[in-house]
């Protein structure tokens, strides 16, 4: 089925094309889901409320912009909004680096390593971390889609990589005395 | 050696990467599968959605064809033709009539969401606030324009309001840039303001860029100053502007107006309104167990019975949990008076405030509709009804939310009617009572028991006790009470 005649029946409530739209999409919204909630379960049950709203608004997409990116954007809403409740301003300082370098041949951690770390960030650095890294959102966005200031959210984002960088690096070293200690 | 090392060096900084961009190329290669329970929990919901749209429109229905029919059940028809029963006779009486036939005249009729706790791991180490973290997040929350000469004030609203030519501004960071000069400040204002204007619409506590800086301003640190505002003093977010009088003055701006329609804006914004269409059913009764229709001493016995009410509201909740509402409704209330007659030879109607419709004699009358030497009348009564009530919200859970309302009530009557049972069991229309009170008070107190169908539409239930606070004394003492239970539904409009 073509993805218009999808849209078109999932908006008349038929279960078919609805379970259609759902094997299409459920790989990329669950890794988006991945990304911005702190485990599994959480995930899966995000996936399962932005599939809720997407079926109950499908008549509201209007057709301009990519389907995709409308659904991606709802799915990123209800991660936000679980855990906006918890959200609390943070301390700025004027003093971070924007950017934060790692040797990319020293990270030796697989990829549900990385993901892990990701996901056992703070909520609120995670947010800012995914919604700026991986799915390119500027901070003037994010910090209207999570009512926080640019600062706050570049703040958020710096403390985010530090972290990230430490557990790397913790990581690393580890793996080093590991390997000294068979040795 | 040395060559070595840097050489090392070189290839660890070619090597090196941003760290989120490192975090993007690998998630590209991130592949999961959610559970294939997932689908089955999303199929369930949305049956459960369905099911709830098809029972809250069939519930509608039902309400609506329990309206008709009551309102068609109680608007019947009760003309009777007694020509073939009646004889006629012509009397010496006090209505002299034609023709005895008692018609009575027609009446013109009356996601589900799983909640999980959520932890956070936070680093103690890169996460602490403080005393510094506390004194920025009261510098960032509020803003004030501000006088300087020597020192720095902050302004309170009287000051704001009158003409006084105070104001300065509190910027971001922990440092206070007070405008010394007015030229400067005149020079900059247009530039300033159009910036300010574009922060109307941020949210509050985002912080503006900087104003351009003028060049001999003081910069006061915050550090160690403590920063606590009093009762009067302004508590501004980034939405709100305050210009200065002597500027407002040449430019003929009118800053009262402005903080005026600010803070008419603000008001609208906490109003809110709701409609409410209800109906439902009363029981009318005294409890002095007087009755309208019969004065003097008379062996009667009294009791209520029921009616309907239908009607209109408007509410407007000044807060959250305070409102007011008012609207227009319409009451039948039916009462019964049994009259007994211990002494056959008197006429019992003669006694009783009621203007008969066409009646040839008495002696009829009592033929048709005197039982074991009692008549049975009923009172209908019809009123226009408009409350005026405040409202609380006593409870405002997503399922069941309970409000209570108390308030006072006109009643104006529209017409009345008195009924007499025949001896065949019917109910004929016989006239009017003619002492009713024609406009009524009562204090209505009730509870609304209300379920939200959808985020504006909601279902109310709503038991009332209405009593009437002055008692009738050209109505033999009569006081009316009420009991409601009515049921409607309330739409949000605001």
């Amino acid at each position: 089925m073509n993805l218009e005649t999808i849209i078109k029946s999932c908006a008349k409530q038929n279960r078919q094309a609805q379970e259609e739209l759902y094997n299409l999409y459920k790989k990329t919204l669950f890794v988006l889901c991945l990304k911005y909630c702190a485990n599994q379960a959480e995930a899966e049950d995000n996936l399962h409320n932005a599939f809720i709203e997407i079926f109950t608004n499908i008549k509201k997409f209007d057709g301009k912009g990519s389907f995709e990116g409308w659904m991606k954007r709802i799915t990123i809403n209800k991660a936000i909004n679980s855990y906006k409740k918890n959200y609390n301003l943070t301390p700025i300082k004027d003093d971070f680096e924007d950017e934060i370098y790692v040797d990319e041949n020293e990270i030796n951690c697989s990829l549900e390593e990385m993901l892990l770390m990701v996901q056992e960030l703070p909520n609120r650095y995670r947010l800012v971390f995914s919604l700026y890294e991986l799915d390119d959102y500027t901070h003037k966005e994010i910090a209207a889609m999570l009512s926080i200031s640019e600062n706050t959210s570049k703040s958020n984002l710096h403390r985010a990589k530090m972290i990230l960088r430490e557990k790397i690096n913790a990581k690393n070293s580890m793996q080093k005395n590991v390997a000294k200690n068979e040795k | 050696m040395q060559k070595i090392q840097c050489k090392k060096m070189l290839q660890k900084m070619k090597n090196k990467k941003e760290i989120g961009k490192i975090f993007k190329e690998k998630f590209k290669d991130l592949d999961e599968i959610p559970s294939d329970l997932i689908w089955n929990s999303i199929e369930k919901d949305l049956d459960k959605k369905k099911k709830r749209r098809f029972l809250t429109f069939c519930f509608l229905g039902f309400l609506c064809l329990l309206g008709t029919s009551a309102f068609l059940y109680f608007n019947q028809n009760e003309t009777i033709d007694l020509n073939s029963k009646i004889t006629t006779k012509e009397t010496n009486l006090r209505n002299k009539v034609g023709k005895t036939e008692f018609v009575s005249q027609t009446d013109t009729v009356y996601k589900t969401k799983r909640n999980k706790t959520i932890k956070s791991n936070s680093t103690k180490k890169l996460i602490a606030t403080n005393a510094e973290y506390d004194e920025y997040e009261i510098v960032t929350r509020y803003k004030v324009y501000k006088k300087s000469t020597k020192t720095s004030k902050i302004i309170t609203r009287k000051q704001l309001v009158s003409k006084k030519k105070t104001t300065s501004i509190i910027k971001k960071g922990n440092s206070i840039k007070t405008n010394t000069t007015k030229n400067k400040q005149l020079k900059n204002k247009k530039s300033r303001f159009k910036k300010q204007a574009n922060y109307k619409k941020t949210k509050p506590f985002n912080i503006p860029n900087q104003v351009q800086a003028v060049k001999k301003d003081t910069v006061i640190d915050l550090r160690n100053t403590n920063l606590s505002l009093e009762k009067n003093q302004v508590v501004k977010t980034d939405s709100t502007i305050v210009k200065k009088d002597s500027i407002s003055k040449k430019k003929n701006l009118k800053p009262k107006k402005e903080v005026e329609k600010q803070v008419v804006k603000d008001l609208m914004k906490t109003l809110k309104l709701y409609l409410t269409v209800y109906g439902g059913k009363n029981y009318f009764d005294d409890f002095n167990r007087k009755s309208g229709l019969i004065s003097g001493n008379q062996n009667i016995k009294t009791s209520g019975d029921f009616g309907y009410n239908f009607g209109v509201l408007a509410r407007v909740m000044i807060s959250k949990k305070i409102g007011f509402r008012t609207g227009i409704g319409y009451s039948v209330w039916n009462y019964n008076t049994t009259i007994q007659n211990t002494n056959s030879n008197n006429w019992i109607l003669e006694q009783t405030n009621i203007a008969l419709y066409n009646l040839s004699s008495y002696d009829d009358f009592n033929l048709k509709f005197v039982v074991n030497n009692e008549i049975k009348l009923s009172e209908k009564l019809n009123y226009y009804e408009i409350p005026v009530e405040c409202y609380y919200i006593i409870s405002d859970n997503k399922k069941i939310g309970i409000d209570a309302f108390a308030g006072i009530s006109t009643h104006f009557m529209q017409k009345t009617k008195v009924f007499a049972t025949s001896i065949e069991g019917q109910k004929i229309a016989i006239g009017k009572a003619t002492n009713e009170v024609k406009i009524m008070e009562t204090l209505n107190i009730g509870l609304v028991f209300n379920y939200p169908i959808t985020k504006k539409l909601k279902l109310e239930i709503t038991p009332i006790f209405k009593n009437q606070f002055q008692i009738q004394k050209i109505n033999n003492d009569f006081k009316a009470s009420t009991f409601n239970a009515n049921a409607g539904l309330t739409y949000k409009i605001l």
